[in-house]
Formats: structure tokens, C-alpha cells, sequence
């Protein structure tokens, strides 16, 4: 099995919304096994530019390049392999967890077995809260399923948005944890403006 | 688990060919079947579309049989007209739900992010399609027995209404899309709905006219049927070919 080599690439990226320009100019490169940190105060752009990265958003100028073994994808293409999380990533309440994560693993292609969700719960602290729906679920549980959300497909490439937001001291460590492992197998891009989340990061974006 | 990092990348990697596009053909089909079963399962659990739809099409039902008393003296022409009109605020008043819950709960996201746009669109319009068979199935025979209906063609009168019904469901799931978003209110889908669905409508209200008719024209029938049909492969073409962008617009 070739060792996947991850890179992602841009160039002279811009957004604006309305006549308010968000995004402009960034240009930088993130290496396989890097952390970047995007900080900014509100309404800097830190969402727009991790959307920008997801694919869920088309900068109005410049370019995005996921390259995988240095072969390039454009963002878009690549959106089904990445593992994303953001406030606004919300899931069916009228399901379970499980049922929310077997559904998404099923359209990514992934038959998850019995054993590995119970390990995904596991790792993201909802041991014995799978079947439970949604709807029943407190905020830091919503947040510690889209980390399951996130990471279930093992993503080289991994954005989030705030990941922390809602989360006790033990939710804390699982996220600081799922970074670090997943640093190391690729890239970590973070939204945020917490001090103990910049610590995390290789690099540091500032917008606005 | 059933994939790694590694073939993530060589499947992204290659140049399609035909094996390749057969396998993605073969994705979309499995992806569409399982948005049809979460759609399913939503519907079963919180029941909002079916509800919306059946209290609109029951109320409706009742007030027509009771003004129009027994419906033994109403004409061919305003018995297929009343039931088109149930049938179609009915549809309307339910179909929309399947995008803009998507929409509005953020939902969305989470289905751009692990699905092919043409998955989502076939199977938002096979749910809908289920639904619409399931309202005709209930308040078609329902009509017919209120408003005593003479029906001379039952052959021909199914297939008017199942034909109908999928250019419904067409086209108000390309509308509901579009509604969804742009952000726009559900209270539009009607408005913008009536003119792309007037042609379908006269249409089926004269194949169903001519199915309460003894001594109706045959080839008219079957003309209108062809038109049927034919307004249903156009709104499924045109959905095809509109969704992807619409799915992906800001």
C-alpha cells in the first residue's frame, strides 16, 4: 500500500460577501503532518476560509489544490474524503447516533462494523449513548458526535471549526488527542480563537 | 472497516473509464436507495409530510363531497377538475418538506459532504414520487366513492393519475430545491409551482375527464396520456441537469 502524502495548496485566494471583502489574498501551503491554526476575531473569515478548504464554498477568485501523492484535486472533488466539523454541521434528530453514523458511513461506502462504531463511540465518549436519538442529546454530545462524524472514514485531511465549543475537560482531551493522532496522518486545519487550541497548531493563519 | 487512507487516494487518482464510471454509477444507485430509506425512516418517526397531507387532502375531500352533494349531477369536466385540485394542493402542501428540513435543520451539510449531488436528488424525488402514489392511492378511490364518480375507463383513469402524479412529484421537488436554497419562504412553492405545473394540469384534468366519458375520443385519451408522460420525462431531464448546479450554489 502506498503511504498517502497529503499537501493542500492556496493561491491567492479571494471572498467577499456583498462589497465586504473576507478572504484576501491568502496564499500558504500546509504540509503532510502539519496543524494550522486560522485565528482572527469575529467575522474574520476563519469559517468561510475552512469552508472555502471543505469544498462547501467556491472562492470568488484564486485557486484551492488538495494534492494526494502529488496528484491535484480541486476541493469539490475531494469534499466526500475529508473529514469536517463546524458549528453548523447539524444531524437528523429523529435518528439515533448510530443510525446517523451508519447512514454516513454508508454513503461514503464504509460498511461499519458492530465493532468499529463501538470503538468510534467509545473514543468519542458516547459509550452506551449510541442508541439514544439526537434529539435527546445535550449540546457537548452533539459536538463529541461530529467528532465521530469527522473521523469516522479515518480522513487524511481534517477541518474544524471550533471544535471545542461546548465541551468539558475530558471533551477537551479527546479533541486534543483525535489532533494529534490525526496529525500525524495527514493535515489539521483549525478555526479558532482558543489560546489551548492554538497550541496545538505547526502554523498560524491570522485573518482579519 | 471496508476502506484505508491509502485506496481513498488511488480511487480519486485514476482517469475514468468505463469499469470506473460503472462503479460510480453503481454509487450513486446505492447512495440514492439509501437517502429513499433515511427519508423512509424520517417520515415514519415524525410524520410531518404524510400529516400535512392528509389533513389538507381529507378537509378538502370532505367540504367538495358535502357542497357538491354526492357529486351525482357534476359534469365529467368539474369531477376530473376537483379531483386535480386535491390532488394537487395536496401534494404541494407535503412535498416540499423533504429539502427544506434539509435545509432549514442544516442537515444539508452532512449530506454535501458524503454524497453525489444526483444521489440526492434521486432520492428526494423517488421519496417524493412514493408519497405522491400513496395521496393518490388514498384520496382518488375516496373521491370516487364520495362524489360518485362514473368511471368508464378504470385501465386508462390509473394510468392518467400515476402519470400525472410523477410529473407532481417531478416538479415539485426540482421547486422545493430551488425554494430551500435560496433561502426563500415555503410559501412560495405554490406560487412558483402553479405555472410550471399548469400545462401538466390541464392535461391530466382532460385524460381524467375523458376516463368519466362513455362516448369519449380514445386517441384524445391516449394522446393525453403521451403528454403526460412525455411532461414527466421533460421534468426529469431538466432536474437532472438543473439540480447539480442549484445543489451546489451559494
Amino acid at each position: 500500500m502506498t503511504p498517502l502524502k497529503l499537501q493542500i495548496s492556496f493561491e491567492r485566494v479571494f471572498k467577499k460577501y456583498g462589497d465586504r471583502e473576507v478572504i484576501r489574498d491568502i496564499c500558504c501551503d500546509i504540509q503532510h503532518g502539519q496543524v494550522l491554526v486560522i485565528a482572527g476575531p469575529n467575522g474574520s473569515g476563519k469559517s468561510t476560509f475552512l469552508r472555502i478548504a471543505a469544498g462547501l464554498l467556491k472562492p470568488d477568485s484564486g485557486n484551492v489544490h488538495i494534492s494526494v501523492n502529488n496528484i491535484r484535486f480541486d476541493p469539490q472533488a475531494y469534499r466526500t474524503q475529508l473529514g469536517y466539523l463546524s458549528p453548523d454541521l447539524t444531524f437528523y434528530n429523529e435518528l439515533s447516533a448510530v443510525e446517523n453514523l451508519l447512514f454516513f458511513s454508508s454513503l461514503r461506502g464504509i460498511r461499519l462494523q458492530h465493532d468499529d462504531l463501538a470503538s468510534i463511540l467509545e473514543m468519542v465518549g458516547l459509550r452506551g449513548r449510541g442508541r439514544d436519538p439526537v434529539s435527546a442529546y445535550s449540546s457537548g454530545m452533539v459536538q463529541r458526535l461530529k467528532f465521530a462524524f469527522a473521523v469516522l472514514h479515518h480522513p487524511p485531511l481534517l477541518l474544524l471549526d471550533e471544535p471545542t465549543s461546548y465541551l468539558d475537560e475530558p471533551g477537551f482531551r479527546m479533541a486534543e488527542r483525535i489532533v494529534k493522532s490525526y496529525k500525524q496522518n495527514g493535515i489539521v486545519m483549525i478555526a479558532t480563537n482558543d489560546p489551548r487550541e492554538k497550541e496545538w497548531g505547526d502554523l498560524t493563519l491570522s485573518l482579519g | 472497516m471496508g476502506r484505508s487512507n491509502a485506496f481513498i487516494g488511488v480511487d480519486m487518482v485514476a482517469q475514468p473509464n468505463s469499469s470506473q464510471q460503472n462503479g460510480t454509477t453503481l454509487s450513486i444507485i446505492h447512495q440514492t436507495l439509501l437517502i429513499l430509506r433515511k427519508d423512509i425512516l424520517l417520515e415514519l418517526r415524525n410524520r410531518a409530510a404524510i400529516q400535512a397531507i392528509l389533513l389538507f387532502s381529507i378537509t378538502t375531500l370532505i367540504v367538495v363531497g358535502f357542497s357538491a352533494g354526492g357529486g351525482a349531477n357534476l359534469p365529467p369536466d368539474t369531477l376530473a377538475s376537483l379531483l386535480w385540485i386535491i390532488l394537487f394542493f395536496s401534494a404541494f402542501s407535503g412535498l416540499s418538506h423533504v429539502f427544506i428540513r434539509e435545509e432549514e435543520s442544516n442537515t444539508a451539510i452532512a449530506l454535501r459532504l458524503t454524497s453525489e449531488a444526483n444521489a440526492v436528488l434521486w432520492g428526494k424525488l423517488l421519496f417524493n414520487t412514493l408519497l405522491t402514489f400513496v395521496i393518490i392511492i388514498i384520496i382518488a378511490p375516496l373521491y370516487f366513492i364520495i362524489l360518485n364518480a362514473p368511471i368508464v375507463q378504470p385501465g386508462k383513469l390509473v394510468l392518467s393519475l400515476f402519470t400525472g402524479g410523477i410529473g407532481l412529484s417531478v416538479s415539485a421537488t426540482i421547486i422545493a430545491v430551488i425554494i430551500a436554497r435560496s433561502h426563500g419562504k415555503p410559501a412560495l412553492f405554490g406560487a412558483i409551482g402553479f405555472p410550471i405545473l399548469l400545462p401538466m394540469l390541464f392535461i391530466a384534468v382532460d385524460a381524467t375527464r375523458l376516463t368519466f366519458q362513455s362516448y369519449s375520443n380514445i386517441n384524445v385519451l391516449n394522446r393525453d396520456i403521451l403528454g403526460l408522460a412525455s411532461f414527466d420525462v421533460l421534468m426529469i431531464v431538466t432536474a437532472g441537469l438543473l439540480f447539480p448546479y442549484v445543489w451546489e450554489s451559494e
